[in-house]
């Protein structure tokens, strides 16, 4: 069995890493010799304890991933616990009642579940913009870039799906809002729609459609990518910033680095558990309430709006006029974002390796100006739809 | 009603209180905590003789005394101001049980400020066995205020046998007076741990290369075996503190077990599920990171745990504090109640009811008696009478509003007070009943504002919207009529209204009136 090598140092007597105390006890007690006589997981070990993870003044932002993946986790079990009481269909507002005001521990679970997804859509906005200025799309990453983009779609598929199962108010104005938006995709725009809504309105046989794919196609599509875009990443490595290769090139050493167990492996579980902490807080802080059920007789509320992660588009489609020169206004907009996130997935094309420094130049401003007014289209979006609300 | 009150907008006099009081628990919980931590460390350097230490602990004892001297004593002293200002009863009931016991604890204060400012100052200047044992002085007289100001908080909860006995020690040793006394010690220690743990980590990024840094993650890791074990054995300590209250925790905690709708109060059972699990959290993220992964241990780890560690103070101490309601001073078991958080003593309730809540308030006898005769004989004339507003318009910006009848619109007193060149008296009808808005005002502040805010924290407007006055009056009788009161769901954390039918109707009126605001007024009242 391989042993984990002792306190390691760089060649200023800096230590890289130490030998944890969990890995001693495992030794000395020969628990890795048993576990390997039955599994044959000595290339398991010696794979996980030498694989290096660099260390430099951006290491933290190796975890983003993790944590987006440990949110995901979080969705997968209180999920099940949500599925044994939720019923789709007519009762789904009746049943979601029950979650929250009768079944022990529904609401904290249910509290738990919102706030979990919405944090996972941030982990990985903020993994791919911290592999984005990383420049970890570059060769021979590619792939890994172009899995993650569609991971990143697939959540927001998972957050726009779930929203609507509550079949309350917000839940159902918001969604007809969003499926609006593909409509105006030419030709096929409007089957697409029908398709999503399982008819021409959204009504119950959408929260029907909706759930099947919040729990069954968009989860065995995501674990499929995520097998992908992982494996990948052990084939390949963990990327380092250029600043670190180029010193590596100039000084022709190799960059203090750290074994992906233990030292790592600790340094993630540590994250996590504050992460579960603060989502437990949030949980119990503001737990989500449940609206009013959903009365497609009515017309929608003043100011109801999509949640965060799609304001962005639903303010540019706002702030578009109807028509632009004659052509209709919200094609042009589905149109444009359809071609910022064209641009941005093809970034490891416009910006390939470190030889060329204007290409990388262009795609570092393309990718903070579609960061910037990302975010400034989003706060812009609230802003209007607090003006709506106060009748300003 | 003696007091003005004191209106925090938005935020409410309980989050202003709040806010203060736990940021003086963070700076005053390590005060104590750290000040044995401190001389502990200083007796394990100096007996291994490990000057890397002894420098990291002059580091933490600088970063120490800044933090906890000032800080400390300016958010105590704020807290004297805030519940002057916000609560006067419970504070003046406090005062006048508790003056000795406080003016004991000032004593240990002094001790504490003179011990540390030697403490820091005399590193160099003192033999090593000297300076412990101002260290130890320290300690011994920080620890020392806790054990008085835990008899005062404690004594807020469980009043225990002085309800009865009047007696100052039944008072101050009351029933969770020792395990919430062992409680905070624990505590105590564990938060400074987490403090100096993230001052640790600056000190590390600071004194790189001064100090031998396996001297240094040696530290980290001596932090961490210090705060795991006490964090992982609160929520442990806490069931002695449930055990000896003297009533059913249980029954308050399943409160917010089964539903978040309105008159839940699932907050303290959502608190208390933070507090436990941040706790466990807390203590095995330490181990994991600070202990088994020392060397990566760095600023903004240290960071975050801080951030949880003081998550936790806030989310312990209002836990604590919902425990008590509906009262101040008391607590929900048979007979344990003295004061409630309206301000009413327990058992004056049927005098207010008689003679009105304001018959004692030395600002307004003769307005009140006055008024109350106005209603009395308004009340036996007809039921359909009119009110008639009266909004005087003082300036283009400025208005307020009076109710006054028809008939004494002219004469009353408060009228011609007020009436002068800048004065505009506008009338107009309004409601139905023959009540006095300023009373209702005044019944709203003094006996509801100690909770609720208008329209912000706990707003009481958006909670009554939609409401017409009927169900307005409705909602208010739960609160105001015995027999509903005993029945209703909100006696768990709501104090009893009280107050005489002109009192009750006038705060109906009042709220109607801010809720459903009549068209008339619509631009004239603010």
């Amino acid at each position: 069995m391989e042993k984990l090598k002792p306190n390691c140092t760089d060649e200023n007597g800096k230590i890289i890493w130490t030998q944890c105390p969990i890995a001693s006890f495992f030794e000395r007690w020969h628990i890795m010799s048993w576990l390997d006589e039955r599994l044959a997981i000595s290339g398991l070990w010696k794979y996980v304890s030498t694989k290096p993870v660099p260390i430099h003044k951006y290491s933290g932002w190796y975890s983003m991933g993790g944590l987006a993946l440990f949110f995901f986790l979080i969705q997968c079990v209180t999920g099940a616990l949500l599925m044994m009481y939720y019923r789709p269909g007519p009762e789904a507002y009746s049943s979601v009642m029950q979650i929250t005001n009768e079944i022990a521990y529904g609401h904290l679970i249910r509290s738990i579940h919102h706030w979990s997804a919405n944090l996972m859509i941030v982990s990985v906005l903020l993994h791919m913009v911290s592999v984005f200025y990383l420049k970890s799309y570059r060769k021979p990453r590619e792939f890994i870039w172009f899995t993650g983009i569609l991971l990143m779609i697939i959540s927001l598929a998972f957050g726009f799906s779930g929203y609507l199962l509550p079949w309350d108010e917000l839940a159902f104005y918001a969604t007809k809002i969003v499926l609006q938006v593909p409509e105006k995709i030419p030709v096929i725009g409007l089957a697409i729609s029908n398709l999503i809504r399982g008819g021409t309105e959204v009504n119950e046989y959408t929260v029907q459609r909706f759930f099947t794919l919040h729990v069954f196609i968009l989860p065995g599509i995501l674990a499929v990518l995520l097998g992908i875009h992982l494996g990948l990443i052990q084939y390949l490595g963990i990327s380092k910033p250029p600043h670190v290769i180029e010193e590596e090139e100039r000084t022709k050493k190799s960059c203090a680095w750290m074994p992906f167990f233990p030292n790592f492996t600790l340094i993630e579980l540590g994250i996590w558990l504050i992460s579960f902490a603060f989502l437990v807080f949030l949980a119990a802080w503001v737990p989500k309430e449940l609206g009013l059920q959903a009365d497609i007789t009515k017309p929608a509320p003043i100011g109801i709006h999509p949640e965060w992660f799609f304001m962005m588009p639903y303010q540019i489609l706002k702030m578009i006029p109807a028509k632009v020169f004659g052509m209709d206004g919200e094609l042009i907009g589905v149109g444009i974002y359809s071609l910022i996130l064209l641009i941005w997935g093809l970034l490891p094309f416009i910006d390939p390796t470190p030889k060329y420094k204007k290409a990388s130049r262009i795609a570092f401003w393309i990718g903070t100006v579609i960061i910037f007014i990302s975010v400034l289209i989003t706060i812009g979006a609230y802003i209007a739809v607090y003006k709506i609300k106060a009748g300003v | 009603m003696n007091y003005p009150t004191l209106e925090i907008p938005y935020i409410g006099s309980s989050w202003f209180m709040g806010i203060i009081a736990t940021f003086h628990i963070w700076i005053s919980h390590f005060a104590v905590g750290g000040g044995i931590y401190l001389v502990v460390t200083e007796m394990i350097a100096r007996r291994d003789k490990n000057q890397d230490w002894i420098q990291l602990l002059k580091g933490q004892t600088r970063f120490f005394i800044i933090l906890t001297a000032a800080l400390g004593a300016i958010s105590g002293v704020g807290i004297w101001f805030t519940i002057g200002l916000i609560n006067p009863q419970v504070t003046s009931a406090l005062i006048h049980n508790f003056v000795f016991a406080w003016a004991c604890e000032w004593v240990f204060f002094i001790i504490e400020i003179a011990a540390i400012i030697v403490y820091y100052y005399t590193w160099d200047r003192l033999d090593a066995k000297t300076h412990i044992r101002v260290g130890w002085i320290y300690a011994i007289s920080a620890w020392m205020s806790l054990f008085i100001i835990n008899g005062i908080l404690c004594f807020m909860l469980t009043p225990g046998e002085w309800i009865q006995t009047r007696s100052f020690y039944a008072a101050f040793f009351n029933p969770t007076y020792w395990p919430l006394l062992t409680f905070r010690t624990l505590f105590m220690l564990a938060m400074a741990g987490v403090w100096f743990l993230a001052a640790t980590t600056h000190y590390r990024v600071k004194w790189a290369g001064k100090i031998n840094e396996e001297n240094i993650i040696k530290m980290t890791r001596w932090l961490a075996a210090w705060v795991f074990p006490l964090w992982i054995s609160l929520p442990l300590m806490m069931w002695w503190f449930v055990s000896k209250l003297p009533f059913d925790f249980n029954e308050i905690f399943k409160l917010g077990i089964s539903g978040i709708g309105p008159g839940n109060f699932s907050v303290i059972t959502r608190m208390i599920i933070f507090f436990l699990f941040g706790c466990v959290v807390l203590g095995f993220g330490v181990w994991l990171t600070a202990y088994l992964n020392a060397h990566h241990f760095v600023r903004w780890h240290g960071i975050v745990f801080l951030a949880l560690c003081l998550a936790l103070v806030g989310a312990g101490e209002m836990s604590r504090e919902l425990l008590r309601k509906p009262y101040t001073i008391g607590n929900s078991g048979q007979g344990n109640g003295f004061l409630y958080v309206s301000g009413v003593r327990v058992g004056e309730e049927k005098e207010f009811n008689d003679k009105g809540y304001l018959y004692k308030s030395i600002w307004a006898p003769e307005i009140y008696q006055s008024r109350n005769a106005q209603f009395n004989k308004a009340k036996d004339k007809s039921s359909n009478s009119n009110n008639t507003l009266a909004i005087a318009v003082l300036d283009k910006s400025k208005t307020f509003d009076l109710s006054i009848e028809q008939n004494n619109l002219e004469t009353s007193s408060i009228v011609k007070g007020i009436t002068d060149k800048s004065t505009e008296i506008k009338q107009v009808n309004y409601g139905k009943k023959y009540s006095d808005l300023s009373i209702g005002k005044s019944v709203f502040y003094g006996q509801c504002m100690n909770c609720h805010t208008k329209v912000g924290y706990r707003g009481v407007y958006p909670r009554l919207a939609g409401r017409d006055r009927e169900g307005i009056r409705n909602l208010m009788l739960m609160l105001w009529d015995p027999i509903e009161y005993e029945k209703s769901i909100y006696k768990r954390f709501m104090p009893p209204m009280v107050g005489n039918e002109m009192d009750f109707e006038s705060l109906v009126d009042w709220l109607d009136y801010n809720v459903n605001k009549p068209a008339e007024t619509q631009n004239l009242v603010k």
